[in-house]
């Protein structure tokens, strides 16, 4: 058997490894839909039907723990599989299961953002120091360098509350959230993958193989929402993630200065969540309002209320989000050319601004050039 | 028989003794301590040297001695002087740390140097090129440091040698060879001493005319796990310009100018032995100890050796390719799975009644329904479209203007439960198992304002 394995192991191309993995995962999360949607309606821990929610339906919360309980399966079956790869930090599992446990009593008892905050706070904290991660360097990006130890754990700090709670905040459509990260794992799986992140790169198809058949399920009527617990667990994720890229990426591609661009590079991936939120808390605080009261002013919002359905609005997103960041990678080969380290990152992020403010605008608001016209009759 | 046994045995001896030189016995040298350091070629025609103590090299096959005094060494060892150089002006040793510099040219070993010990550079790989001698990179003196020095003959001083591209961090466990123009680096990423096994290992070139680094790419992981983490020897064989890597488990090659390793399961004694020249570099001369004091060897043709090697493997990929060619995997695999997903849930019959928005029709199992009448099949198609419909709305369609407001509402429940009925038909349902086909709901800002909404485990909507 140890033989077999070991044929396995090194002979398999790295191709067949990450779609075994994500098809196994597939398949755990295909078994346990069923049984955690019917438990959570059992518990009727369902999203409530409001003004604000486009669903008149009760609809099982139940996507975060088919997360969940996928990924660790799927840890255990890869372990089998591939017990050269080693395993990921404990903590980060520990973090997973902390973010989905304070997720779940958000969703079934709506507590109260503060006592979150302080939750996701702590966890940031240990999070950093267990990880030895810490946002110390923007690269000259807005003039900032290398941050002094008393401003990077603050920001770094910051950072996460952002990360975690901007999944939460886009999860407004069918499938966004979940295609969102989606997105940002494939972008991400390059750089651990010539980072030397290998017991990182592993999760990626474990969490790709969940991800899809939740996707995949929330266009059909037997859909399940990610509610709190979900979207606050992938946030955890991905700032992790994002966060280990940032940090180690003292990496060099021939042509690119990755690591230099990286900042600019991990605001073009997740763009939209970044954009909606400052732009909905912009509003908000403008018309007096707490930034974190609930409206339908989310850009995913305005292009359904035009008519545009979920799927569209979603693919829409996806496909722009791509387009920026390949755009970004382009953007500062060429910049990296024609200018010197300080004015390349800050002119691709000045360029990247504009193209998420245009694409953002143009093709979710309608202004100042109504790409798509309302289908509202 | 027993003649023709005695006869084979005698052959078989005989052709050892062909392929074998006489054994060196040495009663002053431990030979089990040999290593790399101990025991190179002189560049001299298939003579070695041997460092037998701690201020001695023994030339092989000759035993001549040649002996450094305590002042040239200042109580360093003749072995920890690992770097060594071959050229037109005769073999260089260069200490380990760097600075000191020993020649010898065939008669006799002389200090030639104006430097001194420089301890900063262990570790460092040394490379001749044009008859000069560089070292790269190094650690000493609490730091690692990535410079590259070259020694000047005149000024007998080590100098600092200007270079660009990216420079590669230093490693300990890194390794080079120097082919033509080009010195080939394989390194690890980081300049911390981590464990090797979490880091990629990188091949970076030089282009010696320049002084230009370049970094090439990534080692596949096959490779990575070959060479594991602790390498015993390293040979860089000049006349196929490959490289020799002895591990723990195997030797590998490396061919950096064709891409690719390949490995040998050779065994004993080659598989423990130092491999060197021999023969104008056309055969290897493999040395061993089988014994405390008895220093062995064999010579074996390159080409048969070479022979052993298994098929080869490509070394390294370029790193802007192991990028894109990981995204792109992870996007295929994700796309297999989406469409095995959706391929599933198409080939599940669906158990709900299908309205097609485009022709204003009704599909269930496959078959079509014409059980609405008109106005059943403008109120679902609008319900379809617009996701609701009020109860004025329906009153308003289905009644008539003078009608009272009794008489709307009781055309609306007549309305509705016929539609209903025939709705629970198709399901096959009794009346009394309340199904709801049609849920009803308020607006929140007013909830006397009730309206029609399709539920969606009965209708699905395209």
């Amino acid at each position: 058997m140890s033989e077999y394995r070991k044929y396995f192991i090194i002979f398999i191309p790295m191709f067949w490894q990450i779609f075994s993995i994500s098809l196994i995962t597939a398949l755990i999360s295909g078994v346990f839909y069923a049984p955690v949607k019917s438990l959570y309606e059992f518990v009727k821990l369902v999203d409530t039907p409001s003004w604000r929610k486009t669903n008149p339906l009760g609809i099982p919360l139940g996507g975060g723990m088919i997360l969940v309980l996928s990924f660790f399966s799927g840890i255990l079956v890869s372990k089998v599989l591939f017990p050269e790869d080693k395993i990921f930090s404990p903590m980060f599992y520990l973090g997973i299961i902390i973010m989905f446990i304070v997720g779940t009593i958000d969703d079934a008892f709506d507590i109260r953002a503060i006592f979150k905050f302080l939750v996701q706070i702590i966890l940031a904290i240990v999070t950093i120091s267990a990880f030895d991660l810490q946002l110390m360097n923007f690269n000259g990006l807005l003039g900032i360098d290398l941050l002094p130890e008393y401003l990077s754990w603050p920001i770094t700090v910051l950072y996460f509350l952002v990360f975690i709670n901007m999944f939460n905040l886009i999860d407004g459509i069918d499938g966004l959230a979940l295609s969102v990260a989606l997105v940002g794992l494939l972008f991400i799986s390059g750089t651990m993958a010539i980072s030397g992140e290998q017991n990182q790169l592993i999760t990626i198809p474990i969490l790709m193989g969940s991800m899809i058949v939740l996707i995949g399920n929330n266009f059909t009527r037997s859909k399940m929402f990610l509610g709190d617990a979900g979207s606050l667990t992938v946030g955890y994720i991905m700032a992790v993630y994002v966060l280990t890229g940032l940090s180690r990426a003292n990496y060099v591609l021939p042509d690119i200065n990755y690591a230099r661009f990286a900042p600019v590079y991990a605001m073009s991936i997740f763009w939209y969540p970044l954009f909606d939120v400052v732009r909905v808390f912009l509003f908000r605080i403008l018309d007096g309002r707490s930034p974190f009261s609930p409206d339908r002013r989310h850009l995913h919002h305005l292009l359904v209320d035009r008519g545009y359905s979920h799927l569209f609005t979603t693919s829409l997103i996806v496909i722009i989000t791509i387009i920026i960041t390949s755009l970004s990678f382009y953007l500062s080969k060429m910049y990296s050319l024609l200018l010197d380290d300080f004015w390349s990152i800050n002119a691709l992020f000045i360029t990247q601004l504009i193209v998420c403010w245009l694409c953002g605008y143009c093709f979710l608001v309608g202004w100042p050039y109504n790409l798509l016209p309302s289908r509202k009759k | 028989m027993k003649n023709t046994l005695n006869t084979i045995v005698i052959l078989i001896a005989g052709l050892r003794l062909l392929a074998q030189a006489p054994t060196y016995d040495l009663p002053d040298f431990r030979c089990s301590e040999i290593k790399n350091e101990t025991i190179f070629e002189s560049g001299y025609e298939s003579e070695y040297l041997l460092a037998i103590n701690d201020s001695t090299l023994l030339a092989l096959p000759s035993k001549n001695e040649f002996f450094l005094s305590k002042e040239d060494l200042r109580n360093e060892f003749i072995s920890d002087f690992g770097h060594i150089y071959y050229t037109d002006y005769g073999t260089f040793l260069v200490h380990s740390g760097g600075g000191v510099v020993l020649q010898y040219d065939g008669r006799s070993l002389t200090r030639v140097d104006d430097s001194f010990y420089h301890q900063n550079q262990y570790g460092g790989k040394s490379f001749e090129y044009n008859n000069e001698l560089y070292l790269f990179a190094g650690h000493g003196l609490f730091t690692a440091k990535n410079i590259l020095t070259k020694y000047d003959y005149n000024l007998k001083e080590w100098m600092l040698v200007p270079q660009s591209g990216k420079i590669p961090e230093f490693h300990p466990k890194s390794i080079s060879a120097r082919i033509g123009d080009k010195l080939f680096l394989l390194t690890f990423q980081s300049s911390i001493l981590e464990k090797s096994s979490n880091l990629p290992m990188l091949v970076y070139s030089m282009d010696l005319r320049e002084m230009k680094w370049e970094l090439l790419g990534q080692v596949s992981l096959e490779f990575l796990k070959e060479i594991g983490d602790e390498f015993k020897k390293i040979f860089f064989d000049p006349t196929s310009n490959k490289l020799l890597i002895h591990t723990n488990k195997s030797r590998i090659i490396v061919d950096f100018i064709e891409n690719n390793y390949s490995i040998i399961k050779a065994k004993y004694p080659l598989e423990r032995a130092i491999l060197l020249n021999h023969n104008n570099g056309q055969d290897f001369i493999a040395f061993y100890c089988d014994n405390k004091t008895q220093l062995e060897h064999q010579i074996i043709s390159k080409k048969d050796y070479y022979a052993l090697a298994q098929s080869p493997k490509l070394l390294f990929e370029y790193n802007l390719d192991v990028y894109y060619s990981v995204i792109f995997k992870f996007f295929i695999s994700g796309l297999i799975l989406f469409a095995l997903f959706i391929l599933l849930r198409e080939l599940k019959i669906d158990n709900r009644i299908v309205l097609r928005l485009r022709n204003r029709s009704f599909i269930y199992k496959l078959k079509r329904l014409k059980i609405y009448d008109q106005l059943e099949v403008n109120f679902l198609v609008h319900l379809a479209e617009f996701d609701q419909m009020t109860f004025q709305e329906l009153e308003d369609r289905i009644s008539n203007k003078n009608d009272s407001m009794v008489t709307r509402a009781k055309n609306r429940d007549k309305f509705i439960r016929t539609l209903l009925s025939k709705s629970m038909a198709v399901f096959n349902l009794e009346p009394s198992q309340e199904p709801d086909i049609l849920i009803i709901c308020t607006f929140e800002n007013d909830k006397r304002l009730k309206y029609y909404t399709l539920n969606p485990r009965y209708f699905k909507i395209m």
